[in-house]
């Protein structure tokens, strides 16, 4: 049997984190978010930190992981820190001088601040990805949106596109390998050139790659007319996951904690 | 009944006189099982399409139960009466899990949840896939992903099911799985429209139609056209290895029945 | 030009949890003016091998070795050795029939005068016209020309082996004839090796066999040996030829079969002789 394709950021595992319903985890994600920026010292912020590490051991989630994603911002870090540590022509007693450029201990710490408030932005929210399967995440998305379908949000639609997309994502992952090594058969390569002629080497795998997902589109809409679709509105779902005694008790204790740190911090 | 009424159909934007079905007439009643043949472009699967209003004649009427597919404020009485699966069992799985994609059109008709799960359940062990309910469909192989096809239309509960050329592209295990499936489908009363280029797969049917260029070029018992080796030839068909066997061992005295198609039926003449 | 695969092994994800074992000690030849047919189940290490075999994977173990000597980097008999993968028609991308024709010579360092005359000469070789379809747009084809189009994309490399993943997967009775038309021109001056589920298009052309079963080789040898003892079949997971299957069924049954045949003539010949033999020595009786 083929294993699962692993995708996205998901890490599979049976942690009380990954059994919280997806809804419950945006909603103690968005509190955790609105805490963030309401802290206003470093005891509000190692107060969430302290909350952040507590979250991801209890996830189970190897923090090589959960780091990958501040990696991804790790430029935006550094500039954060740039942006408020660096003085021009400063009176202040400075800790580095280099001609008119200082760096004060005031500025290094709103530096630190912000940068540690981003690192924890990120480390939190990214663990509802990283504890949420990638159909899980849609479906809760889609009963998140639900309620605008009233002002006209397409939200059943829009959850069957997610759907869809997730369910080819495999499918085209293996298409594209075939073609490329079909490609390479035909004595293409990939590895020659500066860029733009990689780029171009790719002219011969995209082309029918796109033809032959255009060509599946053509035949799945086919296949989805026959089977009744029509639309998202009046669908009911095999599975639907409602949100438990469990859930509703993490996510008012989570939201009411997070409110008061918010606000005392 | 699937009734087609002297049907003809001309693509949009295609010249007039490329049609491709002329004038077309025939019937699926339930529990019965017509083989529909024809080479690449003789108009097969357009027929299939024609069947549950995919597509509207352009000259003709295609009644499903006494109702016109052209009838659009009926189209989805037609389509949950008229099961369809198709060639590539990859493009019409739409769901992330094997149960999920089963209740899919149950679903779009608005089915309550635990009339779902019956559904999905009977369907998934109606073609033998119960028990995977929770796998992924790009785990499963080619045999097994176009049953999940049959079991996502058998969900609808049709009382027919119009299959196109659904084992062209499996491995000859896989092939046998599906056809088996199939079979089970029309012991339970269900009409079947078989398009296939297998002569073999033909041969069990009750009645095969032989499309050329659009029209009706046979229509009868699959008795009646598959010991004819050069009628089929001028047909663009050709006799399967076994059938050609048979074929040898009439002209040689053994009184081989005509539809033969498998080892088991040649060898119970000897 | 003789291909020569010596104890190939080949592990996916080698390392990671997800590893599949795909081929061990597998050998194949293909020489010059042969056909070897390959057969095994699905998942049976087929295209593994393929692959292998076309130098665009790398054995873990064992050697590929060209005319006798081993080669070191397998990328270099890429064009020597041509693959045509399973319905190669949706691998097309040029705007012209001839450009995709010549993008393999293109890309194996060929002048474009020298590429093109090889796409033209591809073209004929697989039946099309080559002023008819080397204009034509490569989307616009039948499903049948398509196909034969990208064959000629592999044979305009004038590849000395060529290796076809199963040629005939959801081709109709014209296609199927097609393939084997050119594969019979094929052998005639190159080596051909076919990998296929199906038994019975290409088996009883065949110079050898081999057959695989979960990564390891089955039965190695004449295509006769293999029709006389159709077991084998089973015993590698796949389906007995029908006809085959008839003559089995028939030998069960009391007819006193010598020996088989997968030629339908031939074994009708059999089947109706030995029934015959039995039939006058009940009389004598």
């Amino acid at each position: 049997m083929k294993p699962p394709v692993p995708f996205g950021q998901y890490v599979p595992g049976n942690s009380g984190i990954h059994r919280l319903e997806a809804r419950a985890k945006m909603g103690v994600a968005a509190a955790f978010t609105a805490m963030l920026f309401a802290v206003e010292g470093f005891a509000g912020l190692g107060v969430s930190a302290v909350i952040t590490v507590a979250a991801v051991v209890l996830s189970g989630v190897p923090p090589r992981l959960v780091l990958r994603g501040v990696r991804v911002v790790s430029f935006i870090l550094f500039f954060t820190l740039l942006a408020h540590a660096l003085r021009w022509d400063s009176a202040t007693v400075a800790l580095v001088r280099v001609g008119p450029l200082s760096v004060d201990a005031d500025g290094l710490l709103t530096g630190m601040f912000f940068a540690t408030r981003i690192v924890l932005l990120v480390v939190g929210t990214s663990l509802v990805a990283l504890t949420t399967s990638p159909v899980r995440l849609t479906e809760g998305l889609e009963r998140l949106m639900r309620p605008l379908e009233r002002v006209g949000l397409p939200a059943g639609d829009i959850a069957m596109m997610l759907t869809v997309a997730l369910r080819f994502i495999p499918t085209t992952a293996e298409e594209a390998e075939k073609v490329v090594v079909a490609q390479m058969a035909r004595g293409a390569r990939f590895d020659r050139g500066g860029p733009i002629s990689r780029a171009k080497a790719y002219v011969p795998v995209l082309v029918p790659l796109f033809v032959g997902l255009f060509r599946r589109a053509d035949e799945l809409a086919t296949a989805m007319e026959s089977r009744c679709y029509r639309g998202g509105t009046g669908r009911t779902r095999l599975t639907e996951r409602r949100m438990g005694a469990s859930d509703w008790t993490v996510l008012a204790a989570s939201v009411a904690l997070m409110v008061m740190l918010g606000v005392t911090l | 009944m699937i009734v087609f009424d002297h049907v003809s159909y001309v693509y949009p934007g295609a010249d007039e006189n490329a049609v491709a079905l002329d004038g077309v007439t025939f019937s699926v009643r339930p529990g019965e099982h017509v083989a529909v043949l024809g080479a690449n472009g003789s108009g097969k699967s357009t027929l299939a399409r024609l069947a549950n209003g995919l597509l509207t004649p352009s000259a003709g009427r295609v009644t499903v139960d006494g109702i016109d597919t052209g009838d659009l404020a009926r189209a989805w009485d037609v389509r949950s009466s008229v099961g369809m699966v198709f060639q590539d069992p990859d493009n019409q799985i739409v769901a992330t899990t094997v149960e999920e994609d089963v209740a899919f059109g149950p679903e779009n008709l608005g089915v309550p949840a635990p009339e779902l799960r019956t559904r999905v359940d009977e369907a998934l062990a109606a073609v033998g896939l119960a028990g995977l309910e929770a796998r992924e469909p790009h785990q499963l192989s080619g045999g097994q992903r176009q049953r999940l096809a049959i079991a996502g239309a058998l969900a609808l509960l049709p009382a027919y099911l119009v299959l196109d050329e659904p084992t062209s592209m499996l491995d000859p295990q896989g092939r046998l799985d599906v056809l088996e499936a199939v079979s089970r489908q029309i012991d339970a009363g269900r009409g079947v429209l078989h398009v296939t280029h297998h002569l073999a797969d033909a041969s069990v049917a009750d009645r095969v139609i032989v499309l050329t260029a659009g029209r009706i070029a046979f229509s009868g018992h699959p008795r009646g056209i598959l010991g004819d080796e050069a009628a089929l030839t001028s047909l663009g068909l050709s006799l399967p290895p076994i059938g050609r066997f048979a074929a040898e061992l009439r002209s040689l005295g053994v009184p081989v029945p005509l539809e033969a198609m498998d080892a088991e039926s040649v060898v119970a003449a000897l | 030009m003789r291909l020569a695969l010596r104890d190939i092994g080949y592990t996916y994800a080698q390392g990671t949890s997800f590893a599949v074992r795909a081929l061990s000690g597998v050998g194949l030849e293909v020489d010059r003016g042969e056909l070897v047919l390959v057969l095994g189940a699905t998942g049976s290490g087929k295209s593994t091998l393929l692959r292998i075999a076309a130098g665009l994977l790398s054995p873990a173990e064992g050697t590929v070795m060209l005319n006798g000597s081993p080669v070191s980097r397998p990328p270099e008999i890429i064009g020597r050795v041509g693959l045509v993968f399973q319905s190669p028609q949706t691998q097309l991308f040029a705007e012209t029939v001839e450009e995709d024709v010549a993008f393999g010579p293109r890309n194996l360092g060929r002048g474009h005068d020298a590429a093109l005359e090889a796409a033209r000469e591809a073209l004929e070789r697989v039946g099309l016209d080559w002023r008819t379809f080397g204009p034509r747009s490569p989307f616009a084809l039948s499903g049948g020309e398509a196909h034969r189009v990208a064959i000629a994309g592999v044979l305009a490399m004038r590849p000395e082996i060529v290796l076809f993943d199963e040629p005939t997967t959801g081709l109709d009775v014209s296609g199927r004839r097609a393939v084997r038309v050119i594969v019979e021109e094929l052998r005639e001056r190159a080596g051909v090796a076919i990998v296929t589920h199906d038994v019975e298009e290409f088996l009883g052309v065949a110079d050898r066999v081999i057959v695989l079963s979960e990564g390891v080789l089955a039965y190695s040898g004449g295509a006769g040996a293999l029709i006389d003892e159709p077991a084998r079949f089973q015993a590698a997971g796949l389906r007995v030829p029908e006809v085959l299957r008839a003559q089995v069924m028939a030998r069960e049954a009391g007819v006193p079969m010598t020996c088989f045949s997968l030629d339908p003539h031939a074994a009708a010949a059999l089947v109706a002789g030995a029934r015959e033999r039995k039939g006058k020595r009940e009389r004598k009786r």
